[in-house]
């Protein structure tokens, strides 16, 4: 597939959003969700040809953004010890003007406890555009494994959910 | 199956998602729904539940930009590797088409991209001096060690153009970009992990930076020595400038300068 650019605008506009917000439960930064983002599709201009079953498209563009989280996330960790100021200012290039209702932060606040081997499945599964099997494809484990993580990764979301409803109410009440 | 099963194969379900209820494992589970009241009764309190937070996580909206700079990325990957055969005169009427694929279009849209990530204003060297304080102790340093000095405060990680903790993989990197490249590195840094490199031109001179990481940050520069604008002595020459130390000396034929946040003292013995 050589996809010209009418072809790659329709690529974009369906796949940037739900992609952004993969790479925003990954990376936790605006900055770097972005980033990640457009890396994605730049490398997607650059192997596209190589992609031979165009209804896989998907599952590659997530694929793709996880790989490059996971390359970064190695990368950096042989460098974490540098000078903190260096560390600060691994943003990207897009402005961090993002603009999330309170419920989505308090979502990706909720998934963001959750023990991290559920939080790509998670994130993946509430994202809706992978089915099971996209999502054990994408992050390369068997479905058996998704449908475990799922089913734990879900509990422990409900558990927060209620603590968090609870600790709320107490707030109010001593408000009161 | 029993319940436990399929309540787990239940949570693959997506909410709102016919296909799904279509998959013959959910489809099976979701039948023991009909002779299971509770079993039903649960699957829809977590469907509610899953319908929830999936709608919750779609209101984060990516920044406004985004879809537009992809795109123009884009647009410069077409436009910079458009082969001669897309060179052939457009009609035009298939000029809508073919804007993206002008070449110049694509240079332009590369020094957006470029601008975009950072990567042009500090290479210039007219830089304002506002960094500097109004009365320069070291007022008669070097102009080109005062510009560094203004250049390494800035570096970021982001702002590396290569990074790699093997330095062979950054000269190569330097030496390919057509940047000065250290034909030796000290002695001192062989057995040193680097950060990345940086290259720079200063009023026509090209000149490079490898961070090093030792037991502090090193940055090693390196300039032609024909290109440095200014005269090397005999021996190394020491400043201190702001919060920086450097050491300037000529290797082969080229200069190199040794330079880290503290003072003179703080420089290592390197020849």
């Amino acid at each position: 597939m050589n996809p010209d650019i009418l072809n790659f605008e329709s690529i974009v506009s369906a796949y940037y959003q739900p992609l952004y917000r993969f790479g925003y439960s990954l990376a936790k930064s605006e900055s770097e969700a972005g980033d990640l983002t457009q890396q994605t599709f730049f490398v997607f201009a650059e192997k596209s040809h190589t992609l031979r079953d165009t209804s896989k498209v998907k599952s590659w563009l997530f694929t793709t953004l996880y790989r490059e989280f996971l390359k970064r996330r190695k990368k950096d960790s042989r460098i974490d010890h540098y000078e903190p100021e260096l560390l600060e200012n691994t943003g990207g290039s897009v402005a961090p003007e993002v603009h999330r209702s309170m419920d989505g932060q308090l979502a990706m606040e909720a998934l963001a406890q959750v023990d991290e081997v559920y939080q790509q499945p998670l994130a993946l599964f509430y994202l809706q555009d992978l089915s099971y099997k996209e999502i054990a494809e994408v992050l390369d484990v068997p479905i058996g494994t998704i449908m475990s993580r799922l089913s734990r990764g879900k509990a422990q979301l409900r558990e927060i959910f209620q603590r968090n409803d609870a600790d709320g109410a107490s707030e109010r009440s001593a408000r009161s | 199956m029993n319940l436990d099963e399929a309540k787990n194969i239940l949570q693959l379900c997506r909410p709102d998602h016919p296909e799904d209820l279509k998959d013959p494992v959910i489809a099976e589970a979701l039948a023991l729904c009909e002779t299971h009241p509770e079993l039903r009764e649960w699957f829809e309190a977590q469907q509610a539940f899953d319908r929830q937070i999936a709608q919750s996580l779609s209101e984060i909206k990516p920044p406004a930009d985004l879809q537009a700079s992809i795109l123009a990325g884009m647009r410069m990957h077409e436009a910079n590797s458009t082969d001669s055969a897309d060179s052939i005169p457009e009609t035009s009427g298939s000029l809508s088409q073919a804007w993206w694929r002008n070449p110049w279009i694509g240079v332009a849209a590369l020094f957006v991209i470029m601008l975009s990530f950072g990567v042009l204003p500090r290479h210039s060297s007219d830089a304002p001096l506002a960094t500097l304080p109004a009365s320069d102790p070291d007022a008669d340093a070097p102009e080109v060690l005062r510009y560094l000095a203004r250049e390494i405060d800035n570096i970021k990680m982001f702002s590396f153009d290569e990074r790699d903790e093997d330095p062979k993989v950054l000269q190569t990197y330097l030496t390919s970009n057509g940047a000065p490249s250290p034909e030796v590195i000290p002695a001192k840094f062989e057995h040193t992990k680097s950060i990345g490199c940086v290259m720079l031109d200063y009023e026509g001179t090209k000149l490079s930076i490898i961070c090093f990481k030792g037991d502090t940050v090193y940055h090693l520069t390196t300039a032609d020595k024909a290109d440095f604008p200014m005269e090397l002595g005999a021996e190394p020459q020491i400043f201190e400038l702001k919060d920086q130390a450097f050491k300037l000396w000529a290797e082969g034929e080229q200069v190199q300068i040794l330079s880290v946040h503290g003072n003179k003292q703080d420089i290592p013995e390197l020849i």
